[in-house]
């Protein structure tokens, strides 16, 4: 049960991680005047 | 050494061997947790900051103003994390400090003027800069770079329209000049961080912090 319950919770985490790369993909990052390296798939070149 | 991009690496390859990830979504992973990672730890330092000087509010208007365009518009970033973390967060802490000190100085007519000129400029630079992309993920496509210019257009107007608005229905509040104050701060800043002056002068304070931050 416990495996189950680490699986869904190691799964919403990627999931939530993942939404936030693609949609990251803006001219600038929310508020961080920092700009992490974007992976080149995600970029339009 | 502890970094965010090696937290934030070592972090998506645990989740893709655990999850069966191939390299590419373990590299948005990576990409996305160190997004989260950051904005966590910039806000959290932030707020922390300005809880502790006492002008939260004042300190949330500049990031929302800032933060919202700056989400269409792009700007000026810094090299490394830790420079961002502290340029980033002084300049929202002395907008708000500033917004509350000349806000006794002001009064509606002067207010409106301010308002109008702010939006002014912003439509200029907006229309000649944005969308000012960097070099780590540059946008190529013309029909994006149309796009994202047309959004932050509308954003000014809509920003215009709602900071006028507040500004006139709710003048009898103490602290509403002081925060109108703060948001065009948090707007001038970003603007300036699209044009070439901005560049300039981030990229010089980025050198200059270079020397005593990773």
């Amino acid at each position: 049960m416990f495996k189950k319950i680490r699986c869904e919770l190691l799964g919403s985490l990627a999931a939530l991680a993942l939404f936030v790369g693609v949609i990251g993909i803006k001219p600038a990052s929310l508020f961080i005047l920092y700009q992490p390296e974007a992976p080149e798939h995600l970029t339009d070149s | 050494m502890v970094t965010l991009r090696n937290t934030a690496a070592e972090f998506a390859q645990y989740l893709g061997r655990e999850l069966n990830f191939d390299q590419k979504d373990t590299e948005t992973v990576r990409y996305g947790i160190e997004i989260i990672l950051g904005a966590l730890v910039k806000g959290l330092f932030i707020i922390v900051i300005s809880y502790w000087i006492g002008i939260i509010p004042h300190v949330l208007a500049v990031l929302t103003t800032s933060s919202g365009l700056r989400l269409l518009s792009g700007g000026v970033h810094c090299s490394t994390y830790g420079r961002c973390l502290v340029l980033g967060s002084s300049m929202m802490v002395l907008t708000g400090i500033v917004s509350l000190t000349i806000s006794p100085l002001m009064n509606k007519k002067l207010m409106l003027l301010l308002i109008m000129l702010t939006a002014l400029t912003g439509l200029y630079f907006v229309k000649k800069y944005a969308p000012a992309d960097n070099c780590s993920k540059p946008i190529t496509k013309e029909v994006k770079r149309k796009q994202y210019k047309k959004l932050s257009m509308f954003f000014v107007i809509i920003w215009t329209i709602v900071i006028t608005f507040i500004t006139l229905a709710y003048r009898q509040s103490p602290s509403t000049y002081s925060l109108v104050l703060a948001s065009i701060g948090g707007f001038l800043g970003q603007i300036f961080s699209l044009c070439p002056a901005g560049y300039r002068l981030i990229g010089s304070i980025d050198n200059g912090l270079g020397k005593i931050l990773p």
